[in-house]
């Protein structure tokens, strides 16, 4: 094969391909790197914003910039605000997941494991679960006041409810193939459920968790506004109530970067250490 | 496995019990699965009587049966019940038809732009995780307490959720599909309406489905916050005058409601566009 | 020694749609030796994987009697070991993993079963796949897999339910050939379900022809070309036609009702 020299190309390359113009290359380079590809596109909406409030297309009592915003987190942050109301979230938070998590999985495979039990329970789990968790708040603070514990209430409930149906979903797509399998090759009835229908129900259990942590997720913003004594919700609320457009801005913004960074350190890891390892498929990510 | 003598829809179909009861088909009638489905409620509601009685709990911590049959009959009589539902339900429908409206082209346009959606992706994630009860204190500062304020978000809830999957849907379209029709001279238009819409419509269903949870919470919280009619007012009152009585009778509508919606309505059409068009809408 | 004994084996299903009885399993008897690689044949509906599954325990006949090394089967054991259709491999398990599962299901100690497990993955040809994840893997080499999870529990009849339908030509013949010769030095038992005649007749001993439903045996064929076998001797063999065009014969002469009733083919094994 003649190596003909091509354009551009520089003495001694390989015949039919030549390096593209620099302009691509610095694209192509720049959308593998991960930290580009999340962060990158909320350059252009920040400038955007930016923006838009130079511009002073909104009146100042309903849109801030975001130098205003982030000006005020440096305030919050100085005065000890932030962090504050941000442990106080996050530790309702971690709670209403951990002992929603000790009780939807148990019950839910309970539940999943005997056909009679699963008949029994599934149109209550739907029914319980159609009560929209934040409708629970009004009794909630009936019989518990306006406390923590009703807001810890009513994230557990948000979470173990899709979490046992998804856990009773999971168990039943496990293939039977994979039950005959582990039978034919010696395993008894409780190894079969620890090797292959624990394993198996992994992926939708993992999405069940997602889903419930976010309506958990919501059901505390929702929460910690009714309630109204800290957090970020509470602090989004005040702020509105006097008038301080900045810091509701501020507050969505870190409930965002939040949600962003629970999904990717924690949820994601997971799931790419167990179901994309195994090459299970997931189900779909668009629940946020 | 060989399925034969059964003839499954394709030989190495997906096993598990669910599939393979699917496969059989739909129960003849409607009436014997919906008296199953009824039978564990009645037997709650038989032990939720006998606890109250036994246990001798006042009426304000926790109300007998007959108390909230009576509320809610109460609510029924005098026009109340009519009247938030009458809210609620309107607000719903205009948040949805709004968000379909704005969402669903919005996500078709992006999906159709492979740059454009690698680009907006995390972004739009990023609202998803967003959507809803978050922008309740904005919502109520921009357009104050009412109607406004809960369709916005409503609308917020569903087009964040709604846009995201439709754009996943229409990513998912094998190129395959995308090649032959534009080979067969497919104009721009009769791509979206005849091959992106149709092949995204999976995941648009399961978005739509998504997107109204958010969108119902949405809609509890903000009654409750910032409103002065609909269901989530009315548990507020109840709360303020801790009448138990009519605040379970509305958790109860407010549950058969969305159990109505979600199961009568979206839950078939996410099964029967799946099943009519043969497709996965997703590994479920 | 006969490592299987079927007799008078008759399994009727009731539809659970219709209520009507179907007959998977008219009446079939026969055996199979120790070492002996046994293929059943029959038409669509014929029930021959029934006949398997019966065999494994994860059905339960009507009637009849079905016995490995002289004990009736009852529930699914690893003195039968089961080779699927679609591999069935624990998709979270490495392929050392699947390997050992069924001893490490018997207590072997780790050492042994890893020794014993890498040893039958280099007999099928995986060695030095230890470490990757079924789904890493091409479809032929996951049936390997499937293969080897089997023997390295040594069971007492291996049962392989048309393990190679749905593999591509060319690799079906390749692992055809290591399957045999990997019975050759082993001589483990098989009891081989296909529909493929050229199959059946390249990789047996015995081929059993199952009639139509009501299936029952229509005649038991030997096989005895000679061993080692390979696909490009055995095709140009008389004997190898013969018995093709045999088999072929009592196929279509004995074709079956078949078709019908749909029947509720999922067994009651029912973990919870």
């Amino acid at each position: 094969m003649t190596a003909t020299r091509e354009r551009g190309a520089p003495a001694g390359a390989r015949p039919g391909i030549r390096r593209a113009p620099l302009a691509k290359r610095f694209w192509a380079v720049l959308s593998r790197n991960s930290v580009f590809r999340t962060l990158g596109p909320f350059v252009p909406v920040v400038a955007l914003w930016w923006l838009v409030a130079e511009a002073g297309v909104f009146p100042d009592a309903f849109f801030v910039g975001p130098d205003r915003v982030v000006a005020e987190i440096g305030e919050l942050l100085r005065k000890g605000i932030l962090p504050g109301y941000l442990s106080d979230s996050l530790t309702r938070l971690g709670y209403g997941v951990g002992f929603g998590l000790l009780i939807g999985l148990p019950m839910g495979f309970l539940t999943a494991m005997s056909l009679r039990v699963r008949k029994a329970v599934w149109p209550i789990l739907l029914f319980f679960q159609a009560i929209a968790d934040i409708a629970w708040l009004p009794i909630v603070i009936v019989w518990f006041g306006f406390s923590l514990t009703s807001v810890t209430f009513v994230i557990v409930y948000t979470i173990v409810f899709p979490l046992m149906l998804s856990v009773v979903a999971g168990v039943e797509q496990v293939p039977g193939e994979l039950i005959r399998a582990a039978r034919s090759l010696g395993a008894g009835r409780i190894r079969v459920f620890v090797e292959v229908i624990l394993p198996g129900a992994l992926p939708a259990v993992a999405s069940g968790v997602r889903t419930g942590l976010g309506y958990g997720w919501r059901a505390l913003v929702a929460a910690e506004i009714i309630v109204g004594t800290s957090g970020i919700g509470f602090m989004m609320f005040d702020a509105r109530r006097v008038g301080d457009v900045s810091q509701v801005f501020l507050g969505m913004i870190v409930l965002g970067i939040l949600w962003y960074m629970l999904d990717a350190l924690i949820l994601a890891p997971f799931e790419k250490a167990t179901v994309e390892r195994w090459g299970m498929v997931r189900s779909m990510e668009g629940d946020g | 496995m060989t399925p034969d003598p059964v003839p499954a829809a394709g030989r190495h179909a997906p096993g598990g019990r669910a599939a393979r009861r699917a496969r059989r088909g739909p129960r003849a009638g409607f009436v014997g699965p919906t008296l199953w489905f009824l039978l564990p409620f009645v037997v709650l509601v038989a032990v939720w009587a006998v606890i109250v009685e036994v246990t001798g709990v006042p009426k304000r911590i926790f109300p007998q049966v007959d108390d909230v049959a009576l509320a809610l009959a109460d609510m029924a009589a005098s026009g109340e019940l009519a009247e938030h539902l009458g809210a609620s339900l309107y607000r719903v429908l205009m948040g949805s038809a709004i968000a379909i409206a704005t969402g669903l082209p919005f996500g078709i346009a992006l999906g159709a732009s492979p740059a454009l959606s690698a680009f907006f992706s995390p972004l739009l994630r990023f609202s998803v995780a967003l959507a809803g009860i978050a922008w309740i204190p904005i919502a109520t500062l921009w357009l104050g307490y009412g109607d406004g304020a809960v369709i916005f978000i409503v609308w917020n809830a569903m087009f964040f959720a709604l846009a995201y999957n439709t754009m996943l849907g229409v990513r998912r379209i094998p190129t395959t599909l995308l090649r032959s029709a534009r080979s067969m001279g497919a104009s721009r238009w009769r791509m979206f309406w005849e091959v992106l819409l149709p092949g995204a419509l999976p995941s648009v269903v399961s978005g739509l489905r998504i997107g109204l949870g958010y969108g119902w919470r949405g809609l509890v919280a903000a009654e409750i916050i910032a409103s002065s009619a609909g269901l989530g007012y009315a548990l507020f009152l109840a709360q303020k005058t801790f009448s138990t009585d009519v605040i379970i009778a509305s958790m109860v509508i407010i549950g058969v409601l969305w159990l109505i919606m979600d199961r009568l309505l979206l839950a078939p059409l996410e099964r029967r566009t799946i099943e009519r068009w043969g497709m996965t809408g997703g590994a479920r | 020694m006969t490592a299987l004994v079927i007799e008078n084996l008759n399994k009727v299903y009731t539809d659970a749609y219709s209520g009507e009885e179907v007959t998977a399993i008219g009446d079939v008897s026969f055996a199979v030796e120790r070492g002996e690689f046994v293929s059943v044949l029959g038409p669509s509906g014929c029930g021959k994987t029934t006949v398997l599954n019966t065999v494994a325990g994860f059905v339960k006949p009507t009637g009849g009697v079905v016995e490995v090394d002289g004990s009736p089967v009852s529930d699914p054991g690893p003195d039968r070991g089961v080779v699927f259709q679609s591999h069935a491999l624990f998709p979270w398990k490495t392929v050392l993993g699947n390997a050992v599962f069924g001893l490490r299901m018997k207590g072997v100690p780790r050492a042994e079963r890893e020794r014993r497990g890498r040893e039958y993955l280099e007999l099928v040809g995986l060695g030095g796949f230890e470490r990757k994840y079924p789904h890493e893997l091409s479809g032929g080499m996951q049936q390997r897999l499937g293969v080897a999870r089997v023997l390295a529990n040594e069971p007492a009849v291996m049962l392989m339910d048309e393990p190679f339908a749905s593999i591509d030509a060319q690799t079906r013949r390749r692992l055809q050939e290591d399957l045999t010769r990997i019975f050759e030095e082993r001589r483990p038992t098989v009891f081989f379900v296909t529909h493929d005649i050229d199959e059946a007749v390249f990789l047996s001993d015995r081929v059993v022809v199952l009639s139509g439903r009501p299936s029952t045996v229509q005649e038991i064929v030997t096989v005895d070309l000679p061993r080692p076998r390979t696909w490009r001797e055995a095709v140009d063999l008389p004997e190898f036609r013969e018995k093709v065009a045999r088999i072929n014969d009592l196929l279509s002469g004995g074709a079956g009702t078949g078709g019908g009733a749909r029947v509720d083919s999922d067994s009651p094994v029912d973990v919870g």
